[in-house]
């Protein structure tokens, strides 16, 4: 029996037809490369950096900040709504920050991926940009957070779980890592590679690139400017150095724009966020939100009582005025969506034929040059820069008029400064004295009416300095219009858990749920919590 | 030449030795003691393999000698021997016993039949008069409640009818859980089994555990649905049935809603801080209605304004908006010999108002014994047609709109509002721009104007082939294949709003928007080779031998395409040609994978009554890296049947049949993705610009090293049968060990890569299940009154997970309630929890576990911290079908219990934003103290915020009994940390009774429809499904079952987009001629 078993031929045929079909099982199996997606092995870095680059724009809008605009008191939520409680009553959770967290950690591992595989095939022009626009990026990431998981940081597979930096190595390794960009940008040959055409930001200008470094490198310095024994000559002497390309002038202001286009997703992300969409109807964030009484107030107050020239660059004026809510005020007793005054021009671009649409192709600022010219004043004021800090100021004055496309710009600048006493340097002395300290206030609250929708992120960390805000609320400050009770920035809501505004996020959920080192940081909260170099 | 032709006749001689036994061809008919027919009994010769199958008609003919035994036996039915006289055609009567414990046969693996007892794993089989009593118009909806071990959950009342469907729980955290189905022999996607005519399936088999399932590989590691089609006859007079069914379907289950107070949301109120009236809000905050004369709406372009009785006279238009739904089935088929033929034809017409999905299914199926070969084959043709409101669309012509499902849109109308007169978009009050409500879109607008229309073409075929290399060999290829091609639009209509509505309107709700539209095209192919030897050798006397070896092939392809356009250029025209503008153009890709397989399977008997079988089987997965992709897992099993062991068990008056059987297992299973070893990079919304691409590093990390995941289970069960099997018991305890979860796990976004893929969890998943039959449970007269019931407890605990850190399985961030925010609240697996437990929002609480209150507003406040609690499956699963009979007259119904576990509701926190919900009056809307509440008067730091030492320590907190909440009204019950935010609000038990089926039948007498001589039987019967949900009444919102995705492993997360669970009745004919 067990014979026949085994001899049995078409047994053996069967058996055989199994082998067969087993052997070329090895190519047989060999189908999981992937069709639909490039790889590491054949994604090309130049692609990664124009992506990060747009994507570092785009962090810039309000679609990721806009919360800092409410609590800066440049925009307050519209009748129709109901009061965001979260953030109105400042009784912000764990998962308030989830969204900037990510934002950042995603661009930024994206930069450093650009980084990483542009100096793998020795482009260093564009290894050197994206540790430019990181750079940035890290230290907005510190302000918001304080110590963050830094050296550990995208090395997922020794690190899954990376540790967090103290924020003030940090600080002092970004100076490190800007000064090796600026060689980079310095040494590598013009035009490098393809960089000129992957580079949306200086379209391959390195000598612009270095000067967007120096001023990075200034701005953590002035963020230090009030920790006690603070000596920032070693980094200014590298700032100081011509060779490094100096600091950028009027004019050169760091922006992206990959071809924004007006349609869906295409748009400018300021202008997707805060403006129309591609069918011209209000951007999501406008239907919520629109002026805030708070600014509205300061640019009323300017110019000798006649009201700012940036005033219907900020906002849509209705009926010759801007209609301003009251941020944190209960709903139904404020302007309704339709009756609120709407981002401005300045802000989402000049309307063509009456439809808003131009913005929607505009570059993505980053950082303006005006913001660059109030953070030279104010180390001119302080000796750190050559300069004189009065006519820097006024530049910064001057391009924020240019920026926003004031008419006239330079001749409404001059009467803007000569007539309102928290733009002229004269008059300000006279009230608030001529120390350091009186004129920083002044640079800080010209930078904070600049930056109204622009970058609310600086005007916090400004505060967060030099607590300038407060002036407006002196009783005997000198301004020119009358502004009654209820002349704050901070929200009506009468549920908010403290009378000031958080000075800093707190980590995100997703880190308590995946990082245990985040416990290491202690009980973080978002009042008392300082950063390093706050005072 | 000679000899050549000498082999032939020779080799043909052999092929046909039986022809030279003087056997005679037997034809008869089996028929119950009611003489009915019974279809598909097994009549074997005894003592050899000579064996046929009776056709639906219980009619079958078979070649035997006189004096040799027939042994006819079929499910349910005690068997009976027949000794073949001289008759040639005979009758025989089988007596009903509902048992499977005695000597049924099998559909197992492969197709591979086996007796029952020798089995060493639970099965359970049902006919197809038990699968179609309820009409169910599909297969999933028709098991529910009837088979132990299995848990059907329905998401939705859709038109779909969409069910996820778990045998013993579920065996991988991420991954999948359903059941292969394998159909008459061929692995076939589970998705048809929504697909495929409850009619046209002769039985169906549920392999409950991957032991009885290993030998199909990695897919059937979650239990196997084995469907057998009907096949042809053995007669040449065709059998033609008919049969028709209509049922209706509407609201059975509608969430609890207030009907005290109409719109308002604080936009006037009075010198006491009452809200006013205010008539154009969508929130019902306003004050209570007082049956005065009030304004609806805005005033319109000619001044005029809408007006009604301020009463709740309308609050019932909340539930007649759903439709009286439809359900139309009509099939006939024809059974010939060796051919069946179908043909059905299903529309079902949903609750949601113009919803409709229509199906047509042509069946062909046939075989043909050529001597030793013999070759079967199956061809399924299927049409979908679906043409439903697109709820998901909605958000899109309204991006900043409070977005939610058609059911939200509803809840957002108070109760004084003419719901219904709205219908006619272009009535005054109806169109558009006129609607009254400022914040809320017409859901008749919705529904006519957003829409996705498809279709879907399944083809689904196999051949099989067996030639009998010996008596004691066969051989089998079977190549089978399932092809579908899918197709549809999504259409979004323009947004046309007049003029005025521009000019004074809300912007969000009335603005002008072009319209848009989205193609997409998918096929899909699976094709599976089989290959395989068989056959069964008596060893020695008593000692028999079964074997199978072979192996599969596999191959699965998808591609799908999807582009469209935005900025319609023509209204109502809907082609990707008359955009402007980029097209869309979707996630479009390929995914193809491979696997092979080779097994063995090999099983003893000793005496008929005790077996063993030993199972093993390697794969080849493509989806793996070479070094990972070969992996083996054996199985053992053993069955004992003491009765035929023992005949002293066998032959006392009490005990009738014994079982034992028991076995351990390990199979394996590639969860994952093809394509997934990689890092990969992608363009993210925008780019490119023009020329300018871009891409952003995916958010995946990927693990090269990835491997299959392990079950490894147990399970040991008894059979039991008392008085000659009138009392039938089965138990089956299980418990499977999974390890090596692949799982998508979340780690730090400082990582770079916020998720990663891993070999990174195990849990435990163990139960028990059983059936009780009782048939009869006890004679009436000439009726009688049986009664099936079935149980199944099951558990799981989550052993390990990567870093212990808890995994989260789906939730919240995969829907969208409200503009305004929704709760977080996940499906999260927890070391030492169930999988899954809920993770979510919830309230600050004191250390005793109260709600602590502000000591000055008394307004509570949302906990930082996300709570875990409660579990997503039931433990507890039950089924009770009793049944009486009599004569021609028939009625049995189905009930299901499920329990033990939880669900969430997000409708719940959109019923309280709108103002409609129950919860919201329960104080009256006015100023009340927070039950079980307590005030903080503990220390408090500088900025004065209690310190983390006070807020720990139980002293500081005193029970509050007076400070009510500063605002009773909108503040509270829309205020997000004070309610809406508030997970554990809608959180509730998920226990439900159903009253899933109800059948009256009769058969009409055989002398009304002329002695059966054209028209063979007719049936008449009364349906139900769904008829009853009796659920807690903590549950004030719906259906707990409903669940926001239709795939995946969540369980009980409902949210709007769901519509309200529906009941359907009818009834039905069915005409055999």
């Amino acid at each position: 029996m067990m014979k026949h078993f085994f001899f049995d031929k078409k047994l053996l045929l069967m058996i055989g037809l199994v082998l067969v079909l087993g052997s070329c099982r090895k190519s047989y199996l060999d189908i999981n490369a992937n069709p639909n997606l490039p790889t590491d092995e054949n994604i090309v870095p130049e692609l990664i950096f124009t992506q990060a680059a747009e994507a570092t724009g785009a962090i810039h809008s309000p679609a990721t900040w806009g919360f800092l605009d409410s609590w800066m008191g440049y925009i307050a939520a519209n009748g129709d709504f109901a009061r965001d409680q979260q953030q109105t009553s400042y009784n912000i959770d764990f998962s308030f920050s989830n969204g900037v967290w990510a934002a950042y950690y995603n661009t930024l591992f994206d930069l450093y991926q650009a980084k990483t595989k542009g100096l793998a095939k020795g482009d260093t022009a564009m290894a050197g940009a994206a540790m430019i626009l990181s750079a940035n990026l890290w230290q907005e990431l510190v302000d918001a957070f304080g110590n963050i998981p830094y050296t550990d940081a995208f090395a997922v597979e020794g690190s899954p779980r990376p540790a967090y930096d103290e924020a003030k190595a940090i600080y002092e390794s970004l100076q490190l890592t800007l000064d090796t960009a600026i060689e980079y940008m310095r040494t590598a040959p013009a035009p490098s590679f393809n960089f000129p055409a992957t580079d949306i930001v200086n379209h391959g200008d390195q000598i612009l690139w270095m000067k967007f470094a120096n001023i990075l490198k200034l701005r953590m310095l002035l963020r230090q400017s009030e920790v006690p024994g603070f000596d920032p000559s070693a980094e200014l002497a590298k700032i100081n150095n011509p060779e490094n390309g100096g600091l950028p002038g009027p004019g050169e202001s760091f922006s992206e724009n990959p071809g924004y286009q007006n349609d869906v997703n295409k748009q400018n992300p300021t202008f997707a966020s805060i403006g129309y969409t591609s069918a011209a109807s209000p951007a999501k964030q406008s239907t919520s939100t629109g002026a805030n009484i708070y600014i509205t107030a300061i640019l009323y107050s300017g110019l000798g009582g006649y009201g700012d020239p940036r005033t219907d660059r900020f906002w849509q004026l209705i009926s010759g005025g801007v209609n301003a809510n009251i941020y944190g005020d209960d709903p139904g007793n404020s302007y309704t969506g339709g009756s609120t005054s709407y981002y401005g021009p300045g802000l989402i671009g000049d309307p063509s034929n009456g439809v808003y649409t131009e913005g929607a192709k505009q570059d993505q600022w980053i950082l303006p040059d005006y913001e660059s010219l109030f953070m030279e004043a104010e180390a001119a004021l302080r000796g750190w820069i050559d300069g004189d800090p009065q006519q820097l100021f006024e530049t910064a004055v001057t391009r924020s008029f240019v920026f926003l496309k004031v008419p006239d710009a330079e001749v409404a600048a001059a009467a803007y400064i000569e007539n309102t006493f928290f733009a002229n340097w004269q008059q300000w002395q006279e009230w608030n004295g001529s120390s350091v300290e009186s004129l920083a206030d002044l640079i800080a609250i010209q930078k904070y009416i600049a930056n109204c929708c622009i970058d609310p992120v600086e005007s916090w960390n400004d505060e967060k300095r030099l607590n300038f805000l407060q002036l407006f609320s002196v009783e005997d400050t000198p301004l020119e219009y009358p502004i009654d009770q209820g002349f704050t920035y901070i929200s009506a809501n009468p549920s908010k858990i403290s009378n000031t505004i958080p000075i800093r996020l707190l980590y995100p959920q997703s880190e308590y749920t995946t990082n245990s080192h985040v416990s290491d940081q202690g009980t973080i909260n978002q009042f008392n919590s300082k950063l390093f170099w706050m005072p | 030449m000679k000899k050549i032709l000498l082999l032939i006749l020779l080799c043909a001689g052999f092929a046909t030795d039986e022809a030279f036994a003087q056997s005679k061809l037997i034809t008869g008919k089996i028929t119950t003691d009611k003489g009915d027919p019974v279809p598909f009994a097994t009549v074997t010769v005894k003592n050899s393999k000579n064996g046929v199958a009776s056709d639906a008609q219980g009619v079958f003919s078979i070649k035997a000698t006189a004096g040799e035994v027939l042994v006819i036996s079929s499910t349910g039915f005690t068997s009976k021997e027949i000794t073949v006289g001289s008759d040639n055609n005979i009758t025989v009567t089988l007596t009903q016993v509902s048992s499977e414990l005695t000597t049924v046969v099998v559909t197992t693996a492969l197709g591979i039949q086996r007796q029952a007892k020798d089995l060493g794993y639970a099965t359970t089989t049902i006919n197809n008069k038990t699968l179609t009593q309820a009409k169910s118009v599909n297969i999933q909806q028709a098991l529910n409640g009837k088979i132990s071990g299995v848990n059907i959950s329905t998401v939705n009342s859709g038109v779909f009818e969409n069910a996820k469907i778990n045998i013993r729980g579920i065996r991988s955290l991420t991954g999948n859980n359903q059941p292969m189905l394998v159909v008459d022999g061929a692995p076939t996607p589970l998705g048809y089994l929504s697909s495929i005519p409850p009619d046209d399936v002769a039985s169906l088999t549920v392999l409950k555990s991957a032991a009885s399932a290993a030998i199909y590989g990695p897919d059937a590691v979650n239990g196997v649905i084995v469907i057998t089609t009907k096949r042809g006859t053995n007669q040449q007079q065709p059998v033609v049935t008919f049969s028709s069914s209509l049922q209706a379907t509407n609201v059975s289950f509608f969430p609890k809603f207030q009907k005290e107070f109409g719109a308002g949301a604080g936009e006037t109120v009075d010198a006491y801080g009452n809200y006013l009236y205010v008539p154009y809000e969508n929130q019902q905050y306003g004050p209570r209605f007082d049956g005065s004369i009030k304004d609806i709406g805005v005033p319109l372009e000619d001044g005029s304004i809408q007006s009604g009785p301020y009463t709740n006279d309308h609050y019932k238009d909340k539930v007649k908006f759903w439709n009286t739904g439809l359900t139309w089935q009509n099939s006939v088929s024809v059974a010939v010999k060796d051919m069946y033929v179908s043909f059905e034809d299903a529309k079902i017409k949903g609750l949601v108002p113009d919803d409709v999905n229509h199906r047509t299914s042509l069946r062909f199926n046939g075989g043909k014994d050529f001597g030793k070969l013999s070759v079967n084959y199956s061809l399924n043709y299927v049409l979908n047609n679906f043409d439903v409101v697109n709820e998901a669309g909605f958000q899109n012509s309204f991006p900043s709109a409070y977005d939610g499902g058609l059911f939200f849109l509803i809840m957002q109308t108070p109760s004084n509002v003419p719901l219904l007169q709205y219908k006619d978009l272009n009535s005054k009050f109806g169109q558009f721009s006129n609607y009254y409500n400022e914040f809320a879109v017409n859901p008749y607008w919705l529904i006519a104007n957003i829409r996705t229309k498809g279709r879907s073409d399944n083809l689904i075929g196999n051949v099989t082939a067996d030639y009998k290399l010996a008596s004691w060999l066969k051989a089998t290829v079977r190549l089978s294949s399932n092809l579908s091609f899918g197709s549809g639009k999504n259409t979004n209509a323009p947004v046309v709003v007049s003029d005025w509505a521009v000019a004074n309107r809300n912007a969000t709700q009335y603005s002008n928007r072009p319209g848009a539209e989205l193609d997409y095209e998918n096929s899909a192919s699976v094709i599976n080779f089989d290959y395989f030897l068989s056959g069964e050798r008596d060893f020695a006397k008593d000692f028999s031998f079964k074997y199978v070896v072979g192996g599969s092939i596999r191959e699965s392809r998808y591609k799908e395409v999807i582009a469209g356009g935005n900025n319609l250029l023509i209204p109502n025209f809907y082609n990707i040609g008359v955009r402007s503008g980029d097209a869309v153009v979707g996630a479009n890709g390929i995914s193809d994978y491979r696997l092979i397989g080779a097994y063995a399977d090999l099983g003893f008997s000793y005496k008929g009554w005790a077996s063993v079988g030993f199972t093993g089987r390697n794969d080849w997965d493509s989806r793996l890296v070479q070094e990972n992709r070969s992996f083996f897992y054996p199985t053992v099993s053993a069955a004992l049947v003491l009765s035929d062991a023992f005949p002293s068990l066998k032959n006392n008056n009490l005990l009738s049949y014994l079982k034992v059987f028991g076995n351990v297992s390990k199979s394996g299973n590639v969860n994952l993705a093809p394509y997934s070893l990689q890092v990969t990079y992608s363009q993210p919304a925008g780019f490119p610009y023009g020329n300018t691409g871009g891409f952003t590093t995916n958010n995946t990390y990927p693990n090269q090293n990835l491997k299959p995941e392990f079950v490894n289970g147990k399970e040991v069960g008894i059979e039991l049968g008392f008085l000659k099997n009138r009392i039938n018991l089965n138990a089956t305890y299980f418990t499977q060990k999974n390890t090596n979860q692949v799982l998508q796990i979340s780690q730090s976004w400082a990582t770079g890569f916020p998720f990663g893929l891993a070999n990174a969890a195990d849990f435990k998943n163990y139960g028990v299940e059983g059936d009780i039959t009782l048939s009869p449970l006890v004679n009436v007269g000439k009726g009688r009154i049986d009664f099936k019931m079935n149980a199944t407890y099951n558990n799981n605990k989550v052993i390990s997970t990567l870093n212990n850190s808890p995994v989260i399985i789906g939730g919240s961030a995969g829907f969208i309630q409200n503009s305004v925010g929704s709760p977080t609240i996940n499906n999260i697996a927890v070391v030492g929890l169930p999988a899954f437990a809920f993770q979510m929002t919830d309230y600050l609480r004191d250390p005793m576990g109260r709600v602590i209150v502000d000591g000055v507003t008394g307004m509570p406040s949302l906990s930082p911290e996300l709570v875990v609690k409660g579990r997503s499956l039931p433990l507890w699963v039950m089924g009770f079908t009793p049944s009486y009979s009599v004569g021609d007259f028939s009625i049995s119904m189905t009930w299901e219990y499920k329990g033990g576990h939880d669900f969430y509701s997000g409708l719940g926190s959109d019923e309280d934003f709108a103002g409609i919900s129950k919860r919201s009056i329960e104080y009256g809307r006015q100023r009340f103290v927070f039950p079980n509440s307590s005030v903080y008067v503990g220390p408090k730091n500088a900025a004065g915020i209690p310190t983390e030492e006070g807020m720990a320590d139980p002293k500081n907190f005193v029970a509050n009994t007076d400070i009510q909440v500063q605002d009773g009204n909108y503040g509270f019950w829309t205020g997000g940390s004070s309610n809406t935010l508030i997970a554990t609000n809608y959180f509730s038990s998920a226990a439900a009774w159903r009253l899933r089926e109800v059948n009256i039948s009769y058969n009409l007498p055989l002398k009304w429809i002329g002695g059966g001589k054209f028209i063979k039987r007719i049936t008449i019967s009364a349906i139900g499904k769904n008829l009853l949900l009796i659920a807690p009444k903590s549950n004030q919102w719906g259906d707990p079952e409903f669940n926001y995705s239709t795939t995946g492993n969540t369980f009980g997360l409902g949210s709007s987009f769901q519509s309200p669970a529906s009941r359907l009745y009818g009834g039905a004919l069915t005409v055999q001629f």
